[in-house]
């Protein structure tokens, strides 16, 4: 019985082990194989070979940010949308139908004033 | 703690390791002039070199061990060459590709023209032509890989002169 | 206009200055005098019947003792009719008046012709090297410029180019 419990996670562990164990042959295999020649040009930026000018760093831009995050939300919502209108007929049967609708409507109506403020703060234009 | 180059590697294993290097070549094509042209052609369906395992079009020299240098070498362009030869990783191989590239071509006696690749970077196959044949290119393949299969690192990167077995 | 009608209009703005002047291939070529040749770029261009617009290219021809030749071929699409205007400077005193005010497009073709003959624009904005490396010593299209390579090695061939 303990055999039985602990050999999913011995399955788990020796898994994890051997892709540890390869990567560490695989790198070591390599370092040991390659030769050595470091030298100051192969840690220069690449500009096409000429001379790097100016910084690598750039800005992000925010706009993913932004849309990737009200994507969220929305998608949030639309998860608990679908189970909704599956049992709304049930919930209509019993009479309690106008209820839940209301319920819903205004958990809908809070998204579309947050929706509502992003357009106000012109977050939704992509450019 | 690379030792291939340090250390005489016995010869099965160096036979599995040259026969690894030769066959995964990555190319990274230094395309100047009309050779280039013919470069990429050798790329492409027709002649396609990417059957003897020379994969084209590496995304910069840091990704690449075989350059290809096809086409004249202005003095303009000459640092440049340079930069990006050492930007490569060892080891590393370069094939001058057309006569531009040899020794000049055409242009020998021009004002601003380089008289060969080789005058900057160490080459180990010279591709005559003006320019060459797509075939020339792939006969040059091949002879790089004969010379690969048949070297010793340590030799190739010490500083006695290379002797390369015929094949 | 046939390339007759376009010199003799050039004549009759430009007067003495244009020196001579000749149809090759239905195309006129017409040689000014060295100060007025951006005044005859602007008489071309602004003209109505010439409408000489598009700017095709400025080059250098070095013509030996007589000097050095500066060549500008214009379009016009509208009439379909091109020109050659050409001026020649004496070789110690090579200098002309700019043409980037007419074409804007000169500004290059004044820059490279610069760097290869030695030949100064008054006016141009920004006259410096183009195409050639920084450190280059000297303007290679000249003929006196010496190529290096010929001197070390002499031509292989049995004769020279041109014989």
């Amino acid at each position: 019985m303990s055999n039985d419990y602990f050999a999913d996670y011995v399955t788990v562990g020796s898994v994890f082990l051997a892709g540890v164990a390869f990567v560490v042959v695989a790198f070591t295999a390599a370092m040991l194989v390659r030769p050595t020649r470091p030298r100051r040009e192969k840690y220069l930026t690449y500009e096409c070979g000429i001379d790097p000018v100016g910084v690598g760093w750039s800005q992000t831009q925010i706009r993913y940010y932004v849309f990737a995050f009200l994507f969220v939300i929305f998608d949030i919502e639309s998860v608990f949308l679908f189970p909704f209108a599956t049992v709304l007929r049930t919930f209509d049967a019993a009479g309690d139908g106008v209820a839940i609708l209301v319920e819903m409507v205004i958990f809908i109506l809070l998204l579309a004033v947050g929706l509502l403020y992003a357009w106000k703060k012109k977050v939704l234009e992509w450019v | 703690m690379g030792l291939s180059d340090k250390v005489e590697v016995p010869p099965p294993i160096r036979f599995v390791l040259n026969w690894g290097r030769k066959y995964s070549l990555w190319v990274f094509n230094f395309g100047l002039a009309c050779c280039a042209i013919e470069f990429i052609a050798t790329s492409m369906a027709e002649h396609d070199f990417i059957r003897m395992g020379v994969i084209p079009f590496a995304h910069g020299p840091r990704q690449a061990d075989l350059m290809v240098v096809s086409g004249t070498l202005t003095d303009k362009m000459a640092p440049a060459v340079k930069r990006l030869y050492e930007q490569m990783p060892e080891p590393k191989y370069v094939i001058s590709f057309g006569s531009c590239a040899n020794c000049g071509g055409p242009y020998w006696d021009s004002y601003s023209v380089a008289k060969g690749v080789d005058q900057i970077i160490p080459v180990d196959v010279y591709v005559p032509g003006c320019p060459p044949r797509p075939e020339a290119l792939l006969q040059g393949i091949i002879k790089l890989q004969t010379k690969i299969q048949n070297e010793s690192l340590k030799q190739r990167y010490s500083a006695e002169p290379l002797t390369v077995e015929a094949g | 206009m046939t390339p007759e009608e376009i010199i003799q209009r050039l004549v009759a703005e430009l007067g003495d200055d244009v020196v001579e002047s000749e149809t090759s291939y239905d195309v006129a070529t017409v040689t000014v005098a060295p100060a007025r040749y951006a005044d005859a770029a602007r008489f071309a261009k602004t003209t109505r019947g010439l409408d000489f617009t598009f700017f095709d290219f400025l080059t250098g021809v070095d013509e030996g003792e007589q000097g050095y030749g500066v060549v500008t071929h214009l379009y016009s699409p509208i009439h379909k009719h091109h020109i050659q205007l050409r001026t020649v400077v004496p070789n110690d005193a090579a200098t002309l008046p700019t043409m980037t005010g007419v074409f804007r497009g000169a500004n290059w073709h004044e820059r490279e012709t610069w760097e290869m003959f030695g030949i100064v624009f008054d006016g141009h904005p920004n006259l410096v090297k183009l195409l050639l490396p920084d450190e280059f010593e000297g303007h290679p299209l000249r003929k006196e410029f010496l190529l290096m390579s010929r001197e070390v090695k002499p031509w292989p061939g049995a004769k020279e180019p041109g014989e």
